[in-house]
């Protein structure tokens, strides 16, 4: 199996969430503040209306005056003024509704508002869209206005491959909320995930809006590059980012994209670094792991006390967790980061590589590329890694038929792919029972990768090959193992320390005592 | 700094238990608590009055005495009395037009009591039997009569539009509950009307904002406050409607739905619009919100009639102004019209009359 190469050129393009967890990032919040003189009129007229309600109650108390403070109360985040409304209601509880004693209850708890904590990742798979699908198409045709709707109905189309079907709702969605910041950087990103940035560019161009949005303005720029054309609002940015005076969220993927520009545009590193820093003032994940990415060009310190209060920073933590070798908890991130975005490759790719190396059986692995492959059916390296997890089951038809398609969607010049395919057809050999054919192949994908500069292959393959020998008794397998071993300690790389810690895994679940095998493997 | 406590020089119209007023009224008791600004504006007290031949009524007196604390008294003194005259004249209006609906002032005047500052401008009005707050206990009123309710007030709010003015406060301490009678709409102090120069036409919404579409608190501009009265109404209407039934205001549900970023200053959040920022949110709020109404009046009502209802408070209670109204009327000439609900509640009024009937057949 093979890692997907991390992206060359990553762009601060926006997300495309579900839209009740895009909510928590900030993409929604408003460019005006309130003043504080607004704040102050809203809040005496809301302290007036509670002082009536409370003396109303306090002179004639009934369930109708009760149920009415309460309400107000809950409204207005002001619990205090109304427990003894709550508890009136709890007390005459058979003349109110269960929903009016719901909400004396609650309040009277006093729950901490914005106590919202991050889910654990449910399963992300092919079922799960799929039950999205079958959740959101019923409650579509009952509110067919709800443009979120529609765009959550987009999202799991993409992710399902039906690339027509998303741009329907996309549309529907875009003509509903036709200025809305949130639909308009989801088509950004459904274009971009269609293969033509050039579209999401034109949308950007024609809204109004765009111009005065860093949010949009920060999506023209990254589709743009991704487009190879001219970004248009360039100079418009730099002024916002120098003089913004609002909360600094607003432009922080302004300031990544900006960065990135000028890093690719080969600016002054000052200046770049200067953007980056900017971004990472109240940074939204996405600008987190922009300035993750350019870190070997570019140092810009993350700090971590900050980086904990910024929402759903999955990628970031994803690949940081991985560079540390912290392989579940690096599994955890990208199945959070796909749960975001399951229409993208790399998370899909990620999350099913890790579950190929740690799980017993490679059940999750297969679920999880079947998910990827709906939406990228022709994706080189999801395609080979298919085949490699089937084989891996001894479902080795299956395997074939997946081999032979990565290799039809593999370029002649893509040794990356190239050596993994090879090493993968040893593989099926392998479980067919042709050992030696099998041993060719693999030192042949080695030899590839080692050619091609790419040791950390090289010796993923041979480990592979080890596990092989073992898995069937064959006397070459200590000293391919060992020489494997030895070849692994020279390299620091997570990909290989994955690779051994499967092949460790692996030895014990096939009931090999340690002592037979060499320390180096446990080291 | 406390001030001295008021007396009945310095705020007479919170002492007039036990006077007999210049219009032949008596006071027989307080009604109502006092609200308003104690101080650099006006309160309202109301009071239970008699005619010399027994006829009882509401009295409802205008303190003026923290007015001269105002920043600007002139203006505060300007202010309070476009505001009483024009709740007069509108009321007189409504009397002339014999709006059935809503409640009828039979007097108004000013009363001086003898060494006090300050007079007392008041307004009379039939009495009712307390607001519909004090009608809502579970066991004591049946769904034929909130039904009963709900279609008088829309008659009633019909009656206002019809004349040409919207409330613009329809909450339940403004319906008022008439044992012979039925119900009637009360309180036409922040009413506006359509030409758009009444006290409150262009102002800052005057009702209650705990009430109010959630436009009003996310402070969208308005282009015509005519319009933006009407809908308003509806909003309010739609609101009262699910409190009568379930005990919470419409939006008291649609906050619960709300993401805490999005919601308004006066919602206990920080988001300050654009309000066709939140809106998308709002209508997915909107949504779950109406689901959970649903929910929530099923065991309530028998289940035809659960519907209806909870259709009706969808159509009133739409997030975006601009879709709020009965769908058949949207696209026509009059899309704010109340007709359709007029007959609705009528209907509905019967259906579950019968279906009682039907149920409760050995
Ligand atoms: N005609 C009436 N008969 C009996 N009670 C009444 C009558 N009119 C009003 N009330 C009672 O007095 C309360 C306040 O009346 P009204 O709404 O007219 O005054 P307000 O000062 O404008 O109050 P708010 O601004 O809070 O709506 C009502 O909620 C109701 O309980
Ligand atoms: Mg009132």
């Amino acid at each position: 199996m093979s890692l997907p190469a991390r992206p060359r050129n990553r762009r601060v393009l926006p997300r495309w969430r579900d839209t009740r967890a895009a909510v928590e990032t900030g993409e929604m919040r408003s460019l005006q503040r309130a003043s504080a003189d607004e704040k102050a009129r809203a809040q005496q007229a809301g302290v007036q209306r509670l002082v009536t309600l409370q003396r109303e109650f306090g002179a004639k108390p009934s369930v109708g005056r009760a149920a009415e403070l309460t309400g107000a109360a809950a409204l207005m985040n002001r619990p205090d003024v109304a427990e003894d409304a709550a508890v009136y209601l709890l007390l005459n509880a058979e003349q109110t509704t269960p929903a009016a004693l719901a909400s004396a209850r609650t309040l009277l708890a006093l729950p901490a508002p914005g106590e919202a904590a991050l889910q654990a990742p449910q399963g992300t798979g092919l079922l799960t869209v799929q039950a999205e699908v079958r959740r959101l198409r019923p409650l579509l045709r009952e509110f067919p206005h709800n443009p979120l709707m529609h765009l959550d109905l987009a999202r799991a189309y993409a992710a399902l491959g039906q690339a027509q079907r998303a741009e329907r709702h996309l549309q529907v969605a875009l003509a509903l909320a036709p200025q809305h910041r949130f639909a308009l950087r989801t088509a950004v990103r459904f274009h971009v995930h269609t293969h033509d940035p050039r579209a999401a560019v034109t949308l950007l161009r024609r809204s109004d809006r765009t111009p005065h949005d860093p949010w949009l303005i920060a999506a023209e720029i990254s589709a743009s590059m991704v487009a190879g054309v001219a970004p248009r609002f360039v100079r418009r940015a730099r002024d916002l980012v120098e003089n913004w005076d609002l909360d600094p969220l607003h432009i922080s993927e302004l300031a990544a994209a900006l960065g990135t520009l000028e890093l690719k545009d080969g600016g002054k590193s000052k200046r770049v670094r200067k953007m980056f820093r900017q971004a990472l003032e109240q940074p939204t994940e996405n600008a987190v792991a922009q300035v993750q990415w350019v870190a070997p060009q570019v140092q810009v310190p993350l700090d971590e006390q900050q980086l904990k209060s910024v929402p759903r920073n999955f990628e970031m933590r994803a690949w940081e967790r991985y560079s540390l070798s912290r392989f579940e908890a690096a599994r955890d991130a990208f199945e959070c980061w796909l749960q975001d975005e399951p229409y993208a490759a790399t998370p899909v790719i990620m999350a099913a590589y890790l579950a190929g190396a740690l799980d017993p059986t490679p059940t999750r692995a297969i679920e999880l590329t079947r998910l990827g492959l709906t939406a990228h059916p022709a994706d080189e390296v999801m395609l080979n890694n298919m085949a490699y997890y089937l084989a891996i089951g001894d479902q080795l038809d299956d395997a074939e038929t997946y081999l032979r398609r990565a290799q039809a969607a593999t370029a002649p010049g893509n040794v990356w792919n190239g050596a993994n395919l090879v090493a993968t057809q040893g593989l099926l050999l392998f479980r067919r029972g042709q050992p030696d054919a099998g041993v060719h192949l693999y030192e042949a994908a080695a030899a590839l990768a080692k050619r091609s500069a790419l040791p950390q292959r090289a010796v993923i393959a041979q480990l592979n090959l080890a596990r092989e020998l073992i898995r069937c008794g064959d006397e070459r397998a200590p000293a391919v193992l060992l020489r494997a071993l030895e070849e692994a300690r020279a390299l620091t790389s997570p990909d290989v320390d994955l690779a051994v810690a499967h092949l460790r895994a692996q030895m014990q679940r096939l009931g090999v005592p340690p002592e037979v095998l060499p320390p180096t493997l446990f080291r | 700094m406390t001030s001295p406590p008021p007396t009945i020089s310095t705020h007479p119209a919170l002492f007039l238990h036990g006077l007999t007023l210049e219009g032949g009224w008596r006071v027989t008791g307080r009604a109502t608590t006092v609200k308003g600004q104690p101080a650099g504006g006006h309160q309202s007290v109301g009071y239970f009055v008699e005619r010399a031949d027994g006829h009882p009524g509401f009295l409802k007196a205008i303190d003026l005495s923290g007015i001269i604390q105002a920043r600007n008294v002139m203006r505060a003194l300007q202010e309070v009395t476009e505001q009483f005259n024009f709740e007069v004249s509108l009321l007189e209006h409504c009397s002339d037009m014999r709006l059935s609906r809503v409640v009828h002032a039979i007097d108004h005047g000013e009363h001086r009591i003898p060494g006090a500052l300050i007079p007392v401008p008041y307004i009379v009005f039939d009495r009712a039997d307390g607001d519909v707050r004090d009608h809502l206990e579970a066991t004591t009123v049946d769904d034929g009569w909130l039904l009963r309710c709900i279609h008088h007030v829309v008659v009633g709010l019909h009656q206002l539009h019809t004349a040409r003015f919207a409330h613009n406060d329809v909450k339940p301490a403004n319906v008022l509950v008439f044992e012979a009678l039925g119900s009637k709409i009360g309180d036409l102090g922040t009413a506006v009307d359509a030409s758009g120069t009444s006290p409150h036409g262009g102002k800052a919404f005057a009702g209650s904002w705990d009430c109010a579409p959630p436009e009003v608190p996310c402070l969208a501009e308005q282009a015509d406050a005519w319009q933006h009265g009407r809908r308003c109404d509806l909003y309010m209407l739609g609101g009262l409607i699910t409190f009568l039934f379930t005990h919470q205001h419409f939006n008291t549900f649609l906050k619960r739905e709300l993401p805490e970023e999005l919601l308004p200053l006066f919602w206990g959040g920080d988001f300050t619009g654009p309000f066709e920022e939140a809106l998308p949110y709002l209508l997915a709020a909107f949504d779950r919100a109406a689901r959970e109404v649903e929910v929530a009046l099923r065991p309530r009502l028998h289940p035809s009639v659960a519907g209806e209802v909870t259709r009706s408070i969808r159509e009133l209670c739409h997030p975006d102004p601009a879709r709020r109204g009965h769908p058949r009327n949207l696209s026509g000439l009059n899309p704010l019209g109340l007709e359709r609900y007029i007959s609705l509640y009528d209907r509905l009024v019967m259906k579950a009359g019968l279906a009682r009937k039907r149920g409760s057949r050995p």
